[in-house]
């Protein structure tokens, strides 16, 4: 597997599109546009930032690359681990820019386990591959969920918890990838 | 949902997520601490030349027991030191630590080996490291005919898979068949790379590339390692020395599985070194990291990084590890240096002198702490004069 295949692997499992869609339901469709629009942008912003900003966070951190790693490790396992538990979560959303805010942008599709792999990626495939993998499933999953409408699957409970159960298995890899670094 | 996120974050932060610190240090200050761990072992050299072997500085006692093994690496970190530096001020005091190891060498046929009371193969191994290094700082070689006598006994207690029996059983005049040692292995490489490299035409390369190949391939899973690769420093010094031996037609003298292996120690002594780096000696970190490691483990994690930072600089297929060892190194190298009783702390015990240079965990200071320390430290050097050299330009 080529390293932006794997590195769209990890976001997938990060954002969790079933997770995502089954969150939202059919909330906001009165403006539902500008909901997804508004935690589109946000998302892939903050994606981008720690992205760019991945050496500076672990410099302010007082951790190396490799440590970082082990941590962020343990942040997607516990996401993948609660998505495995309860699926894909219930929230209250807002109609508009507050629901893209909230929950879309945070915690759906910029949530810890996306915001420390954007952090832990880029040293390993290059910050470049790492932003346009955040990206692109950022972008997709909010344009999933606009083609979605007000349409919802009882199986986004179940893909979500199995998206999880990937999520754990990545996160397992970069962990011991960080253990195994010098 | 921030109520969690900031618990979480806590809890990171105060476990795997710690901060890495790394105490700065320059060529003085590690100059100044090496000086000091030499100092704490020539005034901790008895009158029969033996050392004391681990004192209480709460209790001002010296602990009963000894072991020499560690008396021979104790021996033989002066005469590394005095090799690495040219400094040989503290050879003398090498010196009586060897007549220590003559007086209780056992000799059969063509060997030569300590026993004290029992005949380990350790001891003999870094008897022969000690006399090696010293004959490289001195240029002496009045010890040639024992080192091939311990260097003899090393190739009699090899097995074919290139493994070491540990124990000479003088009742049967042979070696114990069932012990193995998880660091005499590695101990006994070194010393015989070091025999090739002292004597390239005598065939010392033979049993150093079996041992070589079983620790590559082997001896984690014959010793029974939970997780392996055991951080073995004496393999990295055996490596190190091994990538130093001339071959023919430009040949490199690791093979792949050698490479391959030292780079999975290098890997576990980074990591070792990044986790220490995370402890302090407070109690959150000690309740939540575990205790700051003793500087007898701490050396070798500096012995080790600092061996395979020189092979990485001989060996094209591991210069992309070099970077990140003299990193972990220096870092490493910093915290003994910052960890190290001080002339002034040291006038708080009953004892001051074998207090001051030395290390401690649990109010006790064992003189292998102060052996792998030196070790550590003079190997360090090199790495950060580059790293200034650096600097400077």
């Amino acid at each position: 597997m080529s390293d932006f295949l794997r590195l769209l692997l990890v976001f997938a499992a990060a954002v969790s599109p079933a997770a995502t869609l089954g969150a939202l339901g059919t909330a906001g469709a009165a403006r539902r546009t500008e909901l997804l629009l508004t935690g589109a942008i946000v998302a892939a912003a903050l994606a981008l930032l720690a992205v760019l900003l991945s050496n500076q966070i672990m410099s302010a951190l007082d951790l190396e690359p490799a440590t970082f790693r082990v941590s962020a490790g343990a942040v997607m396992a516990a996401v993948g681990g609660l998505a495995v538990l309860r699926g894909a979560p219930a929230y209250t959303v807002e109609e508009g820019w507050r629901g893209g805010l909230f929950p879309l942008a945070i915690p759906l599709l910029a949530g810890p386990a996306v915001l420390v792999a954007a952090v832990a990626y880029p040293p390993l495939h290059g910050r470049g591959e790492t932003a346009a993998a955040a990206v692109i499933i950022i972008v997709v999953t909010a344009a999933g969920a606009w083609l979605a409408g007000s349409r919802t699957l009882a199986a986004y409970g179940a893909i979500a918890r199995v998206t999880g159960a990937l999520l754990v298995a990545l996160a397992a890899g970069l962990i011991v990838d960080g253990v195994h670094d010098i | 949902m921030l109520s969690v996120w900031a618990v979480g974050m806590i809890a990171l932060r105060t476990t795997i997520a710690a901060p890495e610190v790394c105490p700065p240090i320059d060529m003085a200050s590690l100059s100044a601490s090496a000086d000091a761990s030499a100092e704490w072992i020539v005034r901790a050299t008895n009158d029969d030349n033996s050392y004391v072997y681990d004192w209480n500085r709460a209790e001002d006692t010296v602990q009963p027991g000894y072991n020499e093994v560690r008396h021979a690496g104790v021996t033989m970190s002066p005469y590394q030191a005095a090799a690495e530096t040219g400094d040989l001020s503290y050879l003398g005091t090498a010196d009586r630590g060897l007549v220590w190891m003559q007086e209780r060498l056992i000799r059969n046929d063509d060997w030569a080996a300590i026993q004290a009371p029992q005949v380990k193969l350790g001891a003999s191994s870094l008897l022969l490291a000690g006399l090696a290094q010293r004959r490289i700082a001195t240029g002496d070689e009045q010890y040639d005919g024992l080192m091939h006598e311990v260097a003899n006994f090393l190739v009699i207690m090899q097995r074919e898979d290139g493994s070491f029996l540990n124990f000479w059983d003088p009742n049967t005049g042979a070696p114990n068949p069932d012990i193995t040692s998880l660091y005499a292995t590695g101990e006994a490489f070194w010393a015989l790379a070091m025999m090739h490299s002292a004597w390239p035409d005598e065939g010392w390369d033979e049993p150093s590339r079996k041992v070589a190949d079983y620790l590559s391939l082997y001896r984690d899973e014959a010793e029974d390692m939970d997780f392996p690769p055991w951080a073995d420093q004496w393999a990295a010094y055996g490596l190190s020395e091994m990538a130093t031996w001339p071959t023919e037609d430009g040949e490199l003298p690791l093979n792949e599985d050698n490479v391959a292996y030292a780079r999975s120690i290098a890997a576990r002594f980074g990591f070792l070194i990044r986790v220490e780096s995370q402890r302090n000696d407070g109690w959150i970190s000690g309740t939540f990291r575990g205790p700051q490691a003793r500087a007898a483990g701490m050396g070798t994690w500096v012995e080790g990084a600092t061996s395979l930072w020189r092979l990485a600089g001989l060996d094209p297929r591991l210069a992309d590890t070099r970077e990140d060892l003299g990193d972990r190194s220096v870092c490493a190298a910093g915290m003994l240096v910052d960890r190290q009783m001080t002339a002034e702390e040291a006038e708080r015990y009953d004892t001051p002198e074998l207090a001051e240079g030395a290390w401690f965990r649990d109010e006790v200071t064992r003189m292998d702490d102060q052996q792998h320390a030196l070790s550590g430290l003079v190997l360090t050097a090199p790495i950060l004069a580059e790293m200034q050299d650096g600097d400077a330009e």
